[in-house]
C-alpha cells in the first residue's frame, strides 16, 4: 500500500472552512477514509470544505469520484468542496475525467477563500484608478475594468458595456472638469456577483462650479434637457444612461460625482 | 499610450466616385480627429461614395458615433452617400441605443452594401 496521509485543519484565513491536506497516493483503497473524513465534517455542521493536494503524487479515477461525491454532498447541504495545489500532471489527468466541469482548480488556500468570499459573502471586490486627466490614458482603463469584469464571471456583453461606461465617463470627466486642475480623476470600482458600482469624480475649479455641472447633468438624466442626436453634448451622457441599470450625479465639495450601478445580466 | 486604429482604403472596380474603407480597431476620443482629416480629405477628392467595412472595428463610443453621422450627412449633402455595413454585435447596440439607426445606412455585409450604391 503506497504512501497516504490526511489530516484536518479549521482554516486560517477564514474560520467558516475546513482544510483537509491530502499526502501520498489517493490509490482506490484510500475511497473509504476520503468519505469517512468528509462525512465527519459535514457531521460537525461544516459545509464549505477545501481540499488541499499540493503534496498529492497520484489521483486514482475512484478516488476522484468519491471526491465528486464529497462535493456533491457538500453542495446539497448549501456548501462546497474547493480543490487546490494540483499539480500540472493531476490536473491534466482530472481534465481527460471532465473534472473541469466540476471543480474548478484553484493554486493555493488563498484563492479558495477568495471564491468562498466571492460565493458566499458578496462583498465585492474594489478596484480604485486614478486617471490623469489626458485622454490617451482611457483606452488602457476601459480595457483594464473590461477584462476585470471578464474575470469575475460578466459576458462579454457587460464587459462591453463597462468599457463604454468608463470611457464615456471618463471623456466627459477630463473634457468638462476644469483646465486649470491637473489632480487626477478618481474612478472606483466595486464588482459584486451580481452587480457593478462605478463612481468617477472630477475636480472643479470651485464649489460653485461643480454645483451648476451637477444640475446640467441632472438636467440631462431627468429629461428636462432635451438629447439632440445631431449635438455633440450630452451624447455620452445618453448613451452611459441607456448602458447602465442606475445613475446619479452629486456635488461634493469642490468635485462632481458621478456614480452608476450596472446589474450582470442574466 | 493612446490608442490605434487603422483605415485602409480600397477601390470598388466600376466606380470611380466611390471606395471602400475599412477600419481595424477602436474608434473614440483619441483617434477621431485622425480619421474625420482622412474621410474628409476623400469627399473633398470627389470620392462621395462610401462603404465603411466594420468587420474588424471592435469598439466604439459616442464621439466615434458622432463622426459617423457626421461623414453620412456630410455624404449626402455632397450628393453621395456613406454606408456602413458588416457590424459587430456590440458595435451594433452602441449604435442602436443611441437612436442612430435611422440616421445611418446598415448593411449586414460589404457586398450587401456595396450593391446598393
Amino acid at each position: 500500500m503506497r504512501n497516504f496521509k490526511l489530516s484536518v485543519d479549521r482554516c486560517t484565513i477564514h474560520d467558516s472552512l475546513i482544510v483537509i491536506r491530502f499526502k501520498g497516493s489517493l490509490d482506490a483503497d484510500r475511497v473509504a477514509s476520503i468519505n469517512e473524513v468528509v462525512n465527519g465534517v459535514i457531521a460537525s455542521g461544516d459545509f464549505f470544505v477545501i481540499a488541499e493536494m499540493s503534496d498529492v503524487s497520484f489521483i486514482s479515477s475512484p478516488a476522484f469520484g468519491e471526491l465528486m461525491g464529497c462535493k456533491k454532498r457538500l453542495v446539497e447541504k448549501g456548501g462546497n468542496l474547493y480543490l487546490v495545489g494540483l499539480d500540472t500532471e493531476n490536473r491534466a489527468k482530472l481534465r481527460l475525467l471532465g473534472a473541469e466541469k466540476i471543480f474548478e482548480f484553484l493554486p493555493t488556500v488563498s484563492a479558495a477563500v477568495r471564491r468562498y468570499h466571492w460565493d458566499n459573502e458578496d462583498t465585492g471586490d474594489t478596484f480604485r484608478i486614478l486617471l490623469p486627466t489626458i485622454l490617451s490614458y482611457i483606452p488602457e482603463i476601459r480595457s483594464f475594468f473590461s477584462s476585470i469584469v471578464r474575470q469575475k464571471g460578466y459576458s462579454k456583453r457587460d464587459a462591453f458595456r463597462i468599457e463604454a461606461i468608463i470611457d464615456e465617463l471618463g471623456n466627459n470627466a477630463i473634457e468638462h472638469g476644469d483646465p486649470g486642475v491637473t489632480e487626477p480623476v478618481e474612478i472606483i470600482g466595486k464588482v459584486y456577483r451580481y452587480k457593478i458600482e462605478l463612481s468617477v469624480a472630477n475636480r472643479n475649479s470651485g464649489v460653485s462650479q461643480a454645483n451648476e455641472s451637477v444640475r446640467e447633468i441632472n438636467n440631462r438624466l431627468k429629461g428636462d434637457t432635451s438629447f439632440n442626436l445631431n449635438e455633440k453634448r450630452g451624447r455620452g451622457v445618453e448613451l452611459v444612461k441607456m448602458l447602465c441599470d442606475e445613475i446619479s450625479a452629486a456635488a461634493e465639495d469642490d468635485k462632481t460625482v458621478i456614480r452608476i450601478i450596472k446589474k450582470k445580466e442574466v | 499610450m493612446g490608442n490605434q486604429i487603422t483605415i485602409a482604403f480600397k477601390d470598388i472596380p466600376g466606380r470611380a466616385d466611390s471606395r471602400l474603407v475599412e477600419f481595424v480597431g477602436d474608434l473614440d476620443a483619441t483617434n477621431v480627429e485622425n480619421v474625420l482629416e482622412r474621410i474628409i480629405a476623400l469627399m473633398n477628392d470627389g470620392i462621395v461614395r462610401i462603404v465603411a467595412d466594420f468587420e474588424k472595428l471592435r469598439y466604439v463610443n459616442s464621439t466615434g458615433l458622432g463622426i459617423l453621422l457626421h461623414f453620412s450627412k456630410m455624404a449626402k449633402e455632397k450628393g453621395g452617400c456613406f454606408k456602413i455595413a458588416h457590424v459587430n454585435e456590440h458595435v451594433f447596440e452602441i449604435i442602436e441605443i443611441i437612436g442612430a439607426t435611422t440616421l445611418l445606412e446598415i448593411y449586414d455585409s460589404v457586398e450587401e452594401a456595396i450593391g446598393s450604391l
